[in-house]
């Protein structure tokens, strides 16, 4: 136990926290700026078993903040890397890892195993998931977030002495259109910040873990480098508007997170090779807007409804989603953002690229 | 009612980071500034009041500290 000697004597930790840490499991989701150092002191603290996950390889780019990498290691997976280095920092631990990316089919089979959840990703798509997905699993996530010298961290889905439990929908009940929330590709981020940041989320992780202290549960932490200015927002168990998430695992599964979170275009394309997927869609609506004259007849179910009849029949456009098909796939795409302009985002859009020309019975 | 507002994150592109402005509760707090800055309609943040998220328009009381926090998304 010489490894851990220094909790072991430390007043209010002790053997007892050491014995819970190496009794615990931790995932780490996203292996980039927050999850190397989070890694690191998770590791080094003796979390009994660690699960990394990442589907990305190490750019050079990342090398100003991402400290478990070599410039040796630039186009390698990071998980694999992370993992290997972690080994070689703590043999004595159970570390696993996975070069993937974390969707709807695989959330609750990467989440499962573990009894805390770290929320280390970059984009909002896997935040919102994570975010729904442990709710569903009623498991600890420890988000944390940077933007330029400023970040973000709060533990949910932790009771608090009145049984109040809150998720990241409870902060941002809807994500930001693309624009809104930049990433560190765009905005650029000071390296020790993720650092910083990753630290306090690894923190919470051992706090929960052992008990000691008062962690984040319910509760916004920021700060912000350039003054160590300091800001803590109590979250309230209620969300403020009515939104639609996913409140089951059938829900969540079919759920399209890029779209939710305005990361697919409007109107999306698909491929001639796609249609047959396509056309098994559950709620599709496809929608031939060729004059009636147009040849040949689509060989599936479709309403013919011509470009110049659509405006009168957008409010009342039937399915959860809809595709448009003409002849060269320009008239399709002009459908589907007449459609969009209409209705937002209230139907899933889709249009067949190269139209009918492009498809087998053509 | 005189407030104090402190923005967080991409609205300090916008608003200064610190600032007073006067208004009865959030939702006229938020419609003035929307007016006076059109670049931020559409955006998506939190509101709170006095260190605590508010999930609906809230009366404002004289000195209340208003915080504007919009989501990050970087890890």
């Amino acid at each position: 136990m010489n490894r851990y000697s220094r909790h072991i004597q430390l007043k209010g930790f002790g053997r007892e926290g050491q014995d819970k840490l190496l009794a615990a499991s931790v995932l780490v989701v996203g292996v980039g700026g927050l999850g190397c150092p989070a890694l690191q002191y998770l590791a080094a603290a003796g979390v009994g078993r660690l699960g990394v996950v990442d589907r990305d390889v190490i750019e050079l780019n990342n090398l100003q903040r991402q400290v478990l990498y070599a410039t040796n290691e630039v186009g390698l997976p990071k998980a694999e890397v992370a993992a290997r280095k972690l080994c070689l920092l703590n043999p004595e631990i159970d570390i696993r890892y996975e070069v993937t990316g974390v969707t709807t089919e695989n959330v609750r089979a990467l989440l499962a195993p573990y009894d805390i959840i770290l929320d280390c990703t970059d984009n909002f798509e896997t935040r919102y998931l994570l975010s729904d997905a442990t709710r569903l699993l009623d498991k600890p996530l420890i988000f944390g977030a940077i933007f330029r010298y400023e970040g973000q961290v709060a533990v949910f889905n932790v009771a608090d002495t009145e049984g109040r439990k809150t998720t990241y929908r409870h902060l941002f009940p809807l994500p930001p259109d693309g624009v809104d929330a930049p990433d560190c590709n765009e905005t650029g981020v000071l390296g020790v910040l993720p650092g910083y940041i990753g630290i306090v989320q690894a923190t919470e992780a051992i706090k929960l873990i052992t008990g000691i202290g008062r962690d984040l549960r319910n509760r916004l932490h920021t700060v912000n480098l350039l003054d160590h200015s300091a800001f803590q927002l109590e979250i309230p168990a209620m969300i403020s508007q009515e939104i639609t998430w996913p409140t089951t695992w059938e829900e969540l599964s079919a759920f399209d997170y890029a779209y939710h979170c305005g990361v697919a275009e409007e109107v999306q394309g698909v491929h001639s090779d796609e249609l047959a997927n396509c056309l098994q869609t559950d709620g599709l609506v496809v929608v031939d807007v060729r004059n009636p004259d147009e040849m040949p007849l689509l060989p599936f179910h479709h309403l013919r409804i011509p470009l110049p009849e659509l405006s009168g029949y957008l409010d009342r456009m039937p399915g959860e989603t809809v595709l448009f098909i003409c002849q060269s796939g320009k008239r399709s795409l002009a459908a589907g953002r007449l459609l969009f302009e209409k209705t937002g985002r209230k139907h899933r859009i889709l249009h067949l690229e190269g139209g009918v020309n492009h498809l087998e019975i053509a | 009612m005189k407030v104090k507002v402190l923005a967080f994150g991409a609205l300090t592109e916008i608003l200064d980071r610190e600032f007073y402005a006067e208004a009865e509760d959030t939702a006229t707090l938020w419609a003035k500034l929307r007016g006076a800055y059109p670049a931020l309609t559409g955006r998506k943040l939190l509101v709170a009041v006095n260190s605590a998220v508010v999930t609906e328009n809230v009366p404002l009381q004289e000195n209340d500290v208003v915080a504007l926090m919009p989501p990050y998304s970087g890890g």
